[in-house]
């Protein structure tokens, strides 16, 4: 037999090094303040993507809630900068100095408790993903374990985004309302208004996004990544080898969680608010189709899926508003008719061989045992 | 140790007054049998007589009614389905259940009895000793050749031999096979009885065969758990020990099996069968 | 938070809100009866199921416009017509639909919920671009208009008591062709056993069809009734599906009792927490309750156990 199978193969070291490339280099040589402020933010759902990708790709489970996730990751944050951003002296005209303005409009006289930990920085990172993945948690427990899955999973979660959106907006003074939480101005002490801040942040986030993508590609590539393919071929078989499948589903929704978290708390720092808008139903669907977009076993495809998608969205509905929800809408099902794989799947189909066939470059080597069909899926969306 | 009121011989697997009813449908009424330690047991029946439900009781898929099933002192009927292959009790499916998208090497190695938790398949490593012994299973299943093709392109036989081999690197004392040469040609079929004679060395194998002439082939000792009298209550344990074809066929011409009781007319019984 | 009202009070207002609730209850019911045969039957998730509605609701308020220039005599009646031509509209739409999208995804139900999901958003932005943006209500005859008094405090609408009786009609209606005609027959005999009804001689694609078809349509009569309480905008079938699905899903998806039993428990729990908190507070704990109970029960309120 052969050496060790190498995890990470050439192809996937490839498409590594292609996003880092793009997101580290070209894009911030080549995009204005301005847009590239804008690329960070769309970098922001390639999280939630990412997440997607391991969740409903690898491991069947189809969340329609991870606004849910990315609002909490971001609300996170938001409370946190906003608590700095309301110091006693900067809210002295209020009647209650010192908690945010929109509860001393709503005549809150003291901060709720749930606000008192995101005072500290350190404290309030860990929240951010401890909170969303704790949620994810509590309903994958509830549910996997009951072996729910498929579409009625799918609805339950819809259904907690549309309550978590409700409840959002209906407790104005604990969560900013339908405004959402606004106004926020430095992350202790560093204003993340400028440009510069904008620049670095940037950079942040991207360097974030590389790491998420690591993690997903690890995880993938273990076992527990071959064990979520076959569980969402043949569920039963996995069980009766001796494998508590609700705990690998509960595991990969928590992952999908906790990268949505990180994506929802940088969207935070660089649009500089949050708001329900990105928690319920429509944000939460787009995310899976910016998924789907990329093609659900594609955990880079994803990336371009997402960019890809937010470009056409901006595009679009600058000049012709109107068109934006009849694409978005023929999107939908002309992915799922047509391209089942997204853009990983075009390319693996349609670019890959002629590049193979230009390069004369052996895709791989056939008795390398670190393959599967999923893996070659993914690289191919480099 | 050994509770009141089973028999005084330590027995592999006891199963006692195991009942299971479907809004108020008996699939399998008050059954009783005990499987010896290295013994081959063959269920036969007619289709719907709830062969396949018993195999699902004592793997767990299905939660009994009533009735024990005890598997080396443990009671299964409390038992998660993962805790119950953890004792030792490995199951076939009817249908080749195997992962399309997975190479031959990666089916086998799922069922490799290491880094069965979260973690633990994190974590796992696929070391020297993991290689040898899929390459092993390999080797014994006639697909060593095919070790990194993926599992959709092989055929049906194939496909039944791949699922036994990830049976048999699992390493279960109790090994059920639901139908195992279904849909098989002729020479698959005597390969495959060429393979379980080999694999049930050192382990109990619960069978569900309707092939009379491969039952004959893989079996050195035969039980047909077919009540001589239906109404004596012999369901299972006390049956008839046919040493050949002939009593073979006739105890499945009788059209009575094992759990006859319950079952006065099979196509009553196959008609209210959907699963 | 009872402290402050009478016992007498607190009759009235339990009376007024379990009647505020009976109407929500028709409305919920109609919405969640198209589903029902949809998803429950069919095992079909038609996101744009707020859609049909919606489309039945234009229908009747296009039918109330032409009625008033055209017809004037004949507006006491309009109603009915435009009932028939919400359904008319709304089915020939699903089955459009059945054919071109919904019949290459049987096996996916998880596509089907995106693609579904993409034509709600193309048929919001045809209603947007085609009736307008702003929400558009229609005017009623003079005899659905008012209210009956029950005692000094007590008084029903009669728009409200409509509604209820055209709830009754139509849930009736669907109860005597899923379970009692050749149809209904049909229709279970395919989701039973596709294979097996199209070798008896059933053509289960034009059952298929017709099956969506009626669903969809009585989506349309919904979004008709819909119109003598709210008023209809191009995105207020979007408000409505959670709620729809998760009635359906709360009542064990293949059973009809179910879906009236979690249509009745959901809307009447919902308006009398109203009357004591704010309205998305109510909704809030209303929603989250269901949720609670689907995970320790994700069957729903009433399945079989089946053999599996």
């Amino acid at each position: 037999m052969k050496t060790a199978p190498s995890y990470m193969d050439r192809k996937d070291l490839l498409a590594l090094a292609v996003v880092a490339a793009l997101l580290l280099v070209v894009f911030p040589l080549a995009l204005d303040g301005f847009r590239l402020n804008l690329v960070g933010k769309y970098l922001t759902y390639a999280f939630v993507a990412v997440g997607l990708v391991m969740c409903w790709g690898y491991g069947g489970i189809l969340s329609l809630g991870q606004g849910l996730f990315f609002g909490l990751g971001g609300y996170g944050m938001a409370m946190y900068l906003k608590l700095e951003a309301s110091s006693v002296e900067n809210t002295k005209i209020q009647s209650t100095p010192g908690i945010p303005d929109f509860m001393d409009w709503n005549q809150l006289t003291s901060l709720p408790w749930f606000w008192e930990p995101f005072h500290y920085f350190i404290p309030t990172l860990f929240l951010i993903v401890l909170v969303p993945v704790a949620f994810a948690l509590l309903i994958g427990s509830a549910m996997f374990k009951r072996r729910v899955s498929g579409v009625y999973f799918a609805i339950i979660t819809q259904a907690l985004a549309a309550i978590a959106t409700i409840l959002i907006i209906g407790q104005q003074g604990y969560t900013g309302g339908v405004n959402g939480i606004t106004d926020l101005r430095t992350l202790m002490g560093w204003d993340i208004r400028t440009d510069s801040a904008k620049f670095v942040l940037y950079f942040v986030n991207a360097v974030l996004l590389i790491g998420v993508v690591c993690c997903a590609m690890f995880v993938r590539d273990s076992k527990l990544g071959r064990i979520l393919v076959a569980m969402r071929e043949k569920e039963d078989r996995v069980r009766f080898s001796g494998y508590s499948v609700a705990n690998f589903q509960i595991f990969v929704f928590c992952l999908g969680a906790a990268f949505a978290a990180i994506g929802g708390a940088m969207f935070t720092l660089q649009v500089g608010f949050m708001s329900p808008s990105l928690v319920g139903i429509v944000p939460s669907i787009e995310m899976v189709i910016f998924c789907a977009v990329g093609g659900r076993l594609s955990i880079f495809g994803a990336i371009y899926g997402t960019l890809l998608v937010n470009y056409a969205k901006t595009s679009l509905s600058e000049s012709f508003p109107e068109l934006w929800l009849l694409g978005l809408g023929g999107l939908f099902i002309a992915v799922v008719l047509f391209f089942p794989n997204g853009l990983a799947g075009i390319w693996r189909d349609y670019v890959q061989p002629s590049i193979d066939r230009v390069f004369k470059l052996r895709s791989k080597d056939p008795t390398d045992p670190g393959h599967d069909v999923a893996k070659a899926a993914a690289a191919a969306a480099e | 140790m050994t509770p009141i009121g089973t028999p005084a011989k330590e027995f592999l697997l006891s199963v006692e007054g195991l009942t299971v009813s479907f809004d108020g449908f008996k699939a399998v009424n008050d059954l009783s049998f005990y499987v010896d330690e290295n013994e081959i047991r063959v269920i036969i029946g007619p289709n719907g007589a709830g062969k396949t439900t018993v195999l699902d009781l004592i793997c767990g898929k299905t939660k009994s009614t009533a009735g024990s099933i005890r598997f080396r002192e443990k009671e299964l009927t409390k038992m998660s389905e993962s805790q119950i292959v953890l004792a030792g009790v490995g199951r076939k499916f009817q249908t080749p259940s195997i992962y399309d998208d997975l190479t031959i090497f990666e089916n086998l190695e799922i069922s490799y009895p290491k880094g069965r938790s979260v973690w633990g398949a994190l974590t796992f490593k696929r070391d020297q000793a993991v290689r040898d012994r899929v390459e092993e299973v390999a080797e014994l299943i006639f697909l060593k050749d095919r070790l990194h093709d993926n599992a959709a392109f092989l055929s049906h036989g194939q496909k039944q031999w791949l699922e036994i081999g990830m049976l048999l690197i699992q390493d279960p004392e109790l090994l059920m096979l639901d139908e195992p040469v279904a849909g098989m040609s002729v020479s698959e079929r005597i390969k495959t009885a060429e393979l379980l004679n080999t694999i049930i060395k050192n382990r109990s194998v619960l069978v569900i065969e309707h092939d009379m002439k491969f039952v004959e082939d893989i079996a050195h000792k035969v039980t047909v758990p077919s009540g001589q009298d239906p109404l004596g209550g012999l369901d299972g344990e006390g049956a008839v020990r046919p040493e050949g074809h002939r009593s073979l066929s006739r105890a499945l011409r009788s059209g009575r099996c094992w759990t006859s009781k319950t079952c006065t007319s099979p196509t009553a019984r196959a008609k209210s069968f959907t699963g | 938070m009872f402290g402050e009202y009478s016992l007498g009070d607190l009759g009235s207002i339990f009376a007024m809100q379990g009647f505020a609730g009976l109407i929500l209850f028709s409305v919920y019911l109609l919405m969640a009866l198209g589903l029902a045969i949809i998803f429950g039957q069919m095992g079909v998730i038609n996101m744009a199921h707020g859609e049909f509605m919606i489309l039945g609701a234009y229908v009747t308020w296009l039918t109330s416009v032409f009625f008033t220039e055209h017809l004037p005599s004949l507006f006491p009646i309009y109603f009915f017509v435009a009932m028939a031509l919400a359904f008319c509209a709304s089915g020939a739409l699903g089955m459009l639909v059945e054919w071109a999208l919904i019949k290459r995804l049987y096996k996916r139900p998880l596509d089907t919920l995106l693609a579904t999901w993409g034509l709600s958003l193309i048929l919001q932005q045809v209603y947007r671009s085609v009736f307008g943006p702003r929400e558009v209500g229609v005017t009623l005859p003079d005899w659905m208009m008012g209210s009956l008094p029950v005692t000094d405090v007590v008084e029903v609408q009669i728009n409200g008591l409509f509604v209820m009786g055209l709830t009754l009609l139509i849930t009736v209606a669907v109860f005597f062709m899923i379970f009692r005609s050749r149809f209904g027959q049909q229709i279970r005999a395919v989701v039973l056993n596709r294979q097996m009804a199209g070798a008896v001689g059933i053509d289960t694609e034009k059952v298929d069809r017709l099956t969506f078809g009626l669903g969809c349509g009585i989506a349309g009569v919904a979004g008709s009734a819909f119109t003598m309480i709210g008023s209809t905008g191009p995105t207020a079938g979007q408000l409505y599906i959670v709620d729809t699905f998760l009635i359906v899903v709360f009542g064990g998806a293949a059973s009809l009792f179910g879906t009236i039993a979690s249509a009745f428990s959901i809307s009447q729990t919902q308006s009398t927490l109203e009357f004591f908190l704010s309205g998305s507070m109510a909704k809030v704990i209303t929603l989250l309750t269901v949720v609670g109970i689907l995970m320790l029960r994700p069957q729903g309120l009433f399945t079989l156990k089946v053999r599996r």
